[in-house]
């Protein structure tokens, strides 16, 4: 790098007076694109950069880091969107919606998958499609290399579910969304 | 969670804020700030003085890294988005600067007020943003701060552009305070969606040679308010490589 470069023009900008405060001005160490007046062009000794004016505005348009980082977090937010309007779509089916006499969604069946879609990571919900039972409550069937699915009822849930010769399952036991949240987790894992 | 640095981020913006007193213009101590940007940028001319109106000096990285001003009874270090490494990379070299600048120019000993900012935005376009806050929410805050920000009924239909937000302080032990303050604006004309999450983490009374030490304190006050508002899986995600 050449030597400092120090420039006194244009001279120091000075606030317009304003009645009861006082008269102050700025001494700013910038470059020679700076909006303020007074412009030196110094330079970091530590880290040999130069110091100037350049404010960036904030947009992340330009960072294809950021475009990354959105695009993936844009997909848990479409798995998640997806799976609350199915949910939303499903409680509003009709008794015999199959024609075969299938009853309406429970209403507690319907709060309990919202609760549990609510506390799920999108991760592992996306191994999951939601389906409706013919007896009012709600299931989530795994998708890909594993075959079963995780019952979702009034008051209880439960699972069967095989994965690869594996077989994983549990009777009903009382409904409660952080339990069910924490399974779904450790399942998704294993496919 | 123990202290990390993120390989990615959704900062806008970081900030410290240090205020100190007697509030008087750089002006008042030619002699002092000279050798001050002597020693910080190199060896100003001979026929440069600094001028008697001057109330403050403000510098900033061409780049836009860094902005920072000081003088006048307060001292500001800026860095734009994008260009924040980490605390101790981006941050700590120049609240050490500041820190010389105070011990050398301003002669304070101890300053009022030591305040770090970062603010935190994730933006999303969307053609029924409305629809969309729940499943936002959920993915990028923790349950109980999506619940927060989560309309309890869908807003009118004459409504084009909202805001919910909510914000509260925390004590910290033996520290100051750390004030979360969070956001969801909802614009349906421009189909957009934008989340906030700014936390301030503020010390009073700070011996002026101990600003390095508080400030890790705050960072780390901040870190943990971060962590504990914001998904586990936003926060893997931000530690993935990009």
């Amino acid at each position: 790098m050449g030597c400092l470069k120090y420039s006194l023009e244009p001279p120091v900008r000075i606030d317009p007076d304003i009645p009861g405060r006082s008269r102050s001005c700025s001494l700013a160490v910038t470059g020679p694109d700076a909006q303020i007046g007074f412009t030196i062009t110094l330079r970091d000794t530590d880290k040999s950069e130069n110091y100037e004016i350049c404010y960036l505005p904030a947009s992340d348009e330009k960072n294809p880091e950021k475009i990354i980082l959105y695009k993936e977090l844009a997909r848990y937010i479409r798995i998640k969107g997806t799976l609350r309007k199915r949910l939303a779509a499903l409680a509003g089916l009709r008794d015999d919606w199959d024609h075969y006499g299938a009853v309406a969604m429970e209403s507690a069946s319907v709060r309990n998958m919202r609760d549990l879609l609510d506390l799920a990571s999108a991760e592992s919900l996306e191994k999951w499609s939601l389906f409706a039972s013919t007896n009012g409550t709600l299931m989530l069937t795994a998708k890909g290399n594993a075959v079963g699915s995780i019952s979702i009822g009034n008051d209880a849930f439960s699972y069967a579910i095989m994965v690869g010769q594996e077989v994983l399952s549990h009777d009903p036991k009382p409904f409660n969304a952080k339990e069910a949240a924490g399974l779904l987790k450790e399942l998704s894992a294993r496919f | 969670m123990e202290y990390k640095v993120f390989k990615r981020t959704f900062l806008e913006k970081v900030e410290a804020h240090i205020g100190f007193h007697p509030a008087v213009p750089v002006s008042e101590h030619p002699e002092a700030l000279m050798r001050f940007l002597s020693n910080e940028f190199g060896t100003p001319p001979e026929n440069f003085k600094v001028p008697e109106e001057a109330a403050t000096i403000s510098a900033s990285q061409h780049n836009g890294a860094v902005q920072i001003e000081m003088g006048n009874g307060k001292a500001v270090a800026q860095f734009s988005h994008g260009r924040y490494q980490s605390f101790e990379r981006t941050m700590l070299p120049q609240l050490q600067r500041i820190q010389r600048y105070l011990e050398t120019v301003e002669g304070v000993a101890e300053i009022d007020r030591l305040t770090l900012r970062k603010q935190n935005r994730w933006q999303f376009n969307c053609e029924d943003p409305v629809n969309e806050i729940a499943s936002v929410l959920q993915v990028v805050f923790k349950p109980e701060y999506a619940k927060r920000l989560l309309p309890t009924e869908r807003p009118g239909d004459g409504l084009s552009t909202f805001t919910i937000s909510d914000e509260y302080s925390t004590p910290l032990k033996n520290i100051g305070t750390l004030a979360i303050d969070m956001s969801i604006e909802v614009s349906i004309p421009v189909k957009s969606l934008v989340l906030r999450l700014n936390l301030a983490a503020e010390a009073t009374d700070v011996t002026t040679d101990n600003i390095d030490m508080v400030a890790v304190l705050l960072n780390k006050a901040i870190f943990d308010g971060f962590t504990g508002a914001v998904s586990d899986e936003v926060l893997n995600l931000m530690d993935k490589e990009a």
